[in-house]
């Protein structure tokens, strides 16, 4: 898998632009190519002003629920007695997203500028990095990073001599999923099982060590010092509507050349597809089906997917979310019971299994599909997922339940006539299916 | 505080109060499982789901805040969907094997099944397996197949007990509750998790295939393990105590009692005395205590009594009574040589006798190795075994003209006075008769008659005013009591002890009384609705759950 920026068209590129720059994880290209600027700028102005520039921006969380960055940071209590913390969330276990691995290897300093500049705005002195376990490369990266910023006087007790202290940890998980929920990532932080959290209170005011604390995705991080170099306001001529900026695309499946693409938030899918990821990867295998935004979201067919625009709300419109950005693209001949099948196991596995619903349902609702798929389901099956994923969606402490739900519901809806094909056929029906 | 709207009915809510607790008041028993109002708030089981106004998705009722104006539906269709689908999924792995659970007929899912569930199973997969009969301490099994995961147990032990000893263990429908290897659950509070698991899954070992829990006759007592006097109900069947429970009393002992209370139980059942006896001779009970009569009249005032601080009020009262001013003793005291308990800042106190506060009140604390060596002709013991906690003593019986002992069990004592030629007599345990402890504190506490009393035993108060009968002296400075024995000498005895509170015998409420309650206001009980909803015996609930349903 390549990073894909070599032969994308000539578009703004904000986070990717030094991807392919020889030994661009070291802090001297960094700093030749202007980095480490913006934080001082920041360190300039009043903390509420950085907060201001990053809500005038309209940067949204890229983790996955979108909400506004700077939005966010303002819910920090005021004058609060107890320490402030930023974490950042590096987990990235979402299926088919891949993004923020390729800045923590290759543009390491852009986080940690980025860092910095939050900890200013939200008043913190330490951010914990935590780290998918399984990034072993991005980790020893990153923390060579660190260590270079630390020597360079970036990190530590006076950086850029602004003498707000600033630490930065990193946490390595040890392969949970639910750890990337971020109140389950809280509890794993301090050293508990990663369960989820009962809101409220909120993580802002109740979070870290029991302390007001912001918990941001990479990816949301590495924009920040652009924002501040280049201002909110030129942040948010990028792309179209409250979908403000660029984004990293990770482009998985059928596709001539899989990767990570970014472009202005709002990019056709069709645009996507053919010119940054090499259109279909088999000619004679038609697009059959996208799911926009990693495993959890809703999946479109192709008809749906070859006209919409990728950005928050277009996606929202089509029922779908823009979610990480994991954009798995499916061919024709693909089973889709089987991929389906293969997501709910996902899901049964990562289940926390705090609550109820979620525990057993999504076992109950992967041991259902296997049974689809490999024979000896009933026609009443199908009603039968159908209802016991309504009795779990939205009815948990955190969304892992509504995250097998909306693939789950989704591909049965839109490919209905698969499933009952299926089960009319006592198997698969497909003479040879796609299965990679 | 706020006024919310729960099922068109308004309520203010209490402090610090959730929605279950405010709605419990209100009459409407949210169903749940993992809140518990003395444990943090976990949120997991999900049963509590409710609809309120303005919030579209559904929210569980135990951390959801109160706001005013709130309305909340807790019987809307959305509602009644939801509640059914959780428990469905609580059941789906669910052995349902209520005929061999000794929970059944206190179990959540079958009072929930009932009255929220009563759907057809559709389960039609495989079930998920996980170990049974685990053994995870002294006290307590495990069935994790019959587990709902609230984790009770696991935040009683880290919360209450302070051990962490529990956690859950792997994930996803796989998870079960565990101890860390090598750290079984040893914690002296142990038991309690048996009571506050909503179903099968936590078993005493103690109890387990004892009695059905529908043959149980219950009765509160208090716990006579220790000082702290942990208010308890007693659970009995075929006149043998089946398991002792705490009762709430926010004041004494919440929720909760140690293991050691719970479990000291079986000298209430086993080797009793149950008839008088003298040397080998076994006798009636009016001969019993004629022969003592006697015997008290060879001695005239060259006896010593001991007393027990095992012993009631009541008891106290009496013999204190009857041996100082109907017929003085030489010495008269109340003293234990048992040895002092480990001591907690949680529940366990260090004296082992409920009743240590009214000897001290009666000024009767004596040295028993004293005692036993005053120059008196004749012996009369009340209660406990001072030979059995110092084997020296049965040597000193032999000193006497005559040995008397009115005792609960065939202990050391009773082998020793019946070897030295004395006279045994059955004496009643707490549990055969109704009485009142002081405890630590001084809190006056009631316990009730849960058995027949065992073969002919007498409560000792009791024996005290028969003995005076057959003395033919009069007991009653005021005459005989129109009510009841214990009221008797609450009214008529009692109030010439100035250190001993005053106290209207016959209304003392069920939390007990603290030391500085004046009889001239009526005590409101602390016992709430919220507490209704989590004592052990929270059976009313379900009912008006039920009612609200179908009316």
């Amino acid at each position: 898998m390549t990073s894909g920026t070599k032969e994308s068209p000539a578009v703004q590129r904000i986070l990717s632009l030094h991807f392919d720059t020889p030994e661009s994880e070291r802090l001297a290209t960094y700093t030749a190519s202007g980095g480490y600027s913006a934080c001082r700028r920041a360190f300039a102005r009043p903390p509420e002003d950085v907060t201001e520039e990053v809500k005038k921006s309209g940067l949204r969380g890229r983790g996955g629920a979108g909400f506004p960055a700077g939005v966010k940071w303002g819910f920090i209590p005021k004058n609060t007695e107890r320490p402030v913390y930023l974490c950042i969330n590096a987990d990235e276990s979402e299926p088919g997203t891949f993004k923020d691995r390729y800045i923590m290897e290759r543009d390491p300093h852009m986080l940690l500028e980025g860092i910095l500049i939050t900890c200013w705005a939200i008043r913190s002195h330490d951010a914990y990095i935590y780290i998918r376990g399984e990034f072993e490369d991005a980790r020893r990266v990153l923390q060579a990073a660190i260590d270079e910023a630390y020597a360079a006087g970036h990190l530590g007790a006076n950086p850029c001599g602004s003498g707000w202290r600033i630490d930065v940890t990193i946490h390595r998980g040890a392969g949970a999923y639910i750890c990337g929920e971020e109140t389950g990532l809280l509890e794993s932080l301090e050293g508990k099982k990663g369960y989820p959290r009962i809101k409220p209170p909120f993580p802002a005011v109740v979070g870290l060590f029991q302390s007001p604390t912001i918990i941001n995705n990479v990816e949301t991080i590495a924009c920040v010092p652009w924002i501040l170099e280049h201002g909110g306001e030129a942040y948010a001529r990028i792309g179209v509507g409250k979908s403000t900026g660029t984004k990293l695309w990770c482009i998985s499946g059928h596709v001539a050349r899989p990767g990570v693409y970014e472009t202005p938030l709002g990019v056709p899918f069709r645009t996507l597809l053919e010119e940054y990821a090499g259109g279909m990867r088999h000619p004679d295998r038609p697009l059959k089906a996208v799911i926009p935004g990693g495993s959890s979201v809703p999946v479109l067919t192709a008809s749906e997917a070859l006209g919409v625009n990728m950005d928050y709300e277009s996606l929202g419109q089509l029922g779908t979310m823009l979610g990480s950005a994991g954009v798995m693209v499916i061919e024709e001949g693909t089973c889709m019971v089987w991929a389906l099948a293969v997501i709910t196991r996902f899901y049964a596995e990562e289940s926390c299994g705090q609550c109820t619903p979620c525990r057993e349902g999504t076992s109950w609702v992967n041991d259902i599909m296997w049974r689809l798929e490999r024979g000896g389901a009933t026609p009443e099956d199908i009603a039968l997922v159908h209802n016991l994923c309504d009795n779990m969606i939205g009815k948990t402490i955190c969304v892992l339940a509504d995250a097998m739900v909306m693939p789950a519901k989704s591909f049965m809806k839109k490919f209905k006539p698969e499933f009952d094909a299926h089960i009319a056929a006592g198997r698969c029906p497909l003479p040879q299916p796609v299965r990679d | 505080m706020p006024k919310i709207h729960i099922d068109e009915r308004e309520i203010e809510a209490g402090a610090n109060e959730n929605l279950i607790a405010t709605a419990a008041r209100a009459g409407v028993h949210i169903p749940h499982f993992c809140w518990h109002p003395a444990l943090s708030v976990a949120g997991n089981c999900r049963q509590c789901l409710v609809e309120i106004e303005g919030v579209p998705k559904p929210q569980i009722a135990c951390n959801t805040p109160l706001k005013d104006g709130m309305v909340v539906r807790t019987k809307s269709p959305a509602i009644q969907e939801a509640r059914r689908g959780v428990l469905e999924f609580l059941l789906l792995n669910h052995p349902i094997d209520c005929p061999i659970c000794d929970q059944a007929g206190e179990c959540r899912l079958q009072e929930y099944y009932m009255s929220h569930g009563l759907y057809d199973a559709r389960r039609n997969v495989d079930k998920v397996h996980k170990p049974k009969v685990v053994d995870l301490g002294p006290h307590v099994l495990l069935d994790a197949e019959r587990c709902v995961l609230c984790t009770r147990c696991v935040r009683f032990c880290s919360e209450v007990a302070r051990s962490d000893e529990l956690y859950v263990a792997e994930r996803g429908s796989h998870s079960e509750i565990a101890t860390f290897p090598g750290q079984p659950l040893v914690n002296a509070y142990s038991g309690n998790v048996v009571d506050i698991c909503p179903v099968g899954a936590l078993l005493s070992k103690e109890f387990r295939f004892k009695s059905r829990v529908w043959w149980l006759k219950k009765a509160d007592s208090v716990c006579t393990s220790c000082a702290r006097g942990c208010n308890v109900r007693i659970d009995h069947h075929w006149n043998q105590v089946q398991r002792q429970v705490p009762r709430y009393n926010p004041e004494v002992n919440s929720y909760w009692m140690c293991d050691r209370g719970r479990t000291h139980i079986d000298w209430i059942n086993e080797q009793r005395v149950t008839a008088a006896q003298h040397g080998e001779q076994t006798l009636v009970l009016r001969e019993a205590f004629e022969l003592l009569a006697a015997r008290l009249a060879a001695a005239g005032s060259a006896v010593t009594v001991v007393l027990s601080p095992k012993l009631a009020n009541e008891d106290l009262l009496a013999w204190r009574h009857l041996f100082t001013a109907v017929l003085p003793a030489a010495h008269l005291g109340a003293g234990s040589l048992e040895p002092a308990q480990p001591e907690d800042d949680i529940l366990r106190r260090a004296d082992p006798h409920p009743n240590t506060w009214s000897v001290q009140a009666l000024e009767l604390a004596a040295d028993v190795r004293a005692l036993w060596q005053a120059p008196a002709k004749l012996l009369l013991l009340v209660g406990d075994d001072p030979v059995g906690w110092d084997p020296a003593l049965a040597a000193g019986l032999a000193r006497f003209d005559f040995v008397a002992a009115a005792l609960t069990n065939h202990n050391a004592t009773a082998t020793s006075v019946l070897a030295a030629g004395g006279l045994l007599l059955p004496l009643a345990t707490h549990a055969e008769y109704a009485g009142t402890f002081n405890n630590y504190a001084g809190r006056v506490q009631r316990f009730e008659a849960a058995l027949a009393p065992f073969g002919s035993a007498l409560a000792a108060h009791e024996m005290a005013v028969e003995l005076a009968l057959v003395l033919r002296r009069e007991f009653w400075p005021a005459g005989k009591p129109r009510t009841s024995v214990q009221q008797g000498i609450w009214q008529q005895l009692a109030p010439a002890i100035p250190a001993m509170p005053r106290i209207d015998w016959e209304h003392v409420p069920p939390e007990g009384l603290n030391p500085t309650w004046k009889p001239t206001a009526r005590p409101r009980s602390v016992l709430t609705g919220e507490d209704a909803t989590d004592a052990y015996s929270w059976g009313a609930a379900p009912e008006a759950a039920r009612a609200g349903e179908h009316g």
